[in-house]
């Protein structure tokens, strides 16, 4: 069963990875509020990609999700998914079967 | 002096590799030692140890996500592409049914964008790939009785030149090889005089032969090709 912890895990786990390849002074900071898209996004937009792929890979190799967090649901809503994120574990439990 | 083989550790995607210039070329990276996993509609026409084959239609995005997803957990990289599946109706624009053309569109555009992304998600975290396009001559010739297939191999050129700037920062590299007439059954589907004539107005007259693209494919696919991107090479002095 896919919960909130395991969403944080998996999120955190793919801020990590992009942390570890930037400078020690210019670490994203590990929070629910960090922003992730928009203009006071933390991530560029390489990192935005990395971000939302790594997440989709980790639900695919670990849960056994097969999740586009890029779909026309995603893209449709006033609302960016991808704002925050405790918007993107929100939508991620909102999406996936079983959650 | 023994043969080193080209690709010994390389995981290959091959989409249209059932038949024609794709299976050629599937069969050239099993000869240099690659492991192959080859796409297409229909049933596997390879049987080799390395070769794994998956019927899928490479413009159905769903069915490509989840043979991705699929690969994903058991091949666990991908290293080398070659887009190759293209479909080929050739009719005058006022007899081409919308179902024909779309078609094209699907498979010979989309379905080069949708292998394209899937694999760049795998390619990514090895900070290395390379994505190599089957484009055509036809994208430059402007064949009458080709608009939508000449359409969308030009638009391979320009897909190509885009998805090399958006991957160039996980070092995968994007290129195409335009090739012109061979002997496979697309070509089957032509007027012969037709497709003569093109030949004899090349700048080098006469038919590709697979070797000529697996050449080009090499080079692409080399490690040392990691500072060439965005490049269609047209095979027979075609130009754009």
């Amino acid at each position: 069963m896919i919960t909130r912890d395991v969403v944080d895990t998996i999120i955190f786990r793919a801020l990590e990875a992009l942390n570890a390849e930037r400078d020690p002074d210019d670490q994203i900071e590990m929070s629910p509020a960090t922003p992730l898209f928009g203009v006071d996004a933390a991530l560029d937009s390489l990192e935005f990609v990395s971000i939302i792929t790594d997440v989709e890979a980790s639900l695919n190799l670990d849960l056994g999700l097969d999740i586009s967090l890029a779909d026309d649901r995603a893209l449709a809503r006033p609302q960016s998914p991808y704002a925050t994120v405790e918007t993107l574990r929100q939508y991620i439990l909102e999406i996936a079967p079983g959650s | 002096m023994l043969d080193v083989p080209k690709y010994p550790d390389a995981v290959v995607v091959v989409t249209g590799a059932r038949k024609g210039l794709g299976r050629l070329i599937a069969g050239h990276f099993l000869d240099e030692g690659a492991r192959v996993i080859g796409m297409s509609r229909g049933e596997a026409s390879i049987t080799h140890a390395s070769y794994e084959h998956h019927a899928v239609d490479v413009g159905d995005d769903a069915a490509l996500r989840a043979l991705f997803a699929k690969l994903a957990r058991s091949a666990g990289k991908v290293d080398i592409v070659v887009n190759n599946a293209a479909v080929l109706t050739s009719m005058h624009a006022m007899l081409m049914p919308a179902t024909r053309a779309e078609e094209m569109v699907r498979t010979n555009l989309l379905g080069g964008f949708y292998v394209s992304r899937e694999s760049a998600k795998l390619m990514r975290k090895a900070k290395s790939g390379r994505i190599i396009n089957i484009g055509s001559m036809a994208a430059t010739l402007e064949p009458i009785g080709d608009s939508v297939y000449a359409a969308t191999k030009a638009a391979c050129v320009t897909l190509t030149a885009v998805l090399a700037k958006e991957f160039a920062g996980y070092g995968i590299t994007v290129n195409t090889v335009a090739v012109t007439a061979l002997e496979t059954d697309m070509l089957d589907q032509l007027p012969r005089e037709k497709v003569d004539a093109v030949v004899a107005g090349l700048p080098i007259p006469r038919f590709a032969t697979p070797d000529d693209v697996f050449n080009v494919i090499d080079f692409f696919a080399s490690p040392r090709s990691s500072y060439i991107t965005a490049q269609t090479v047209f095979l027979g002095g075609v130009h754009s």
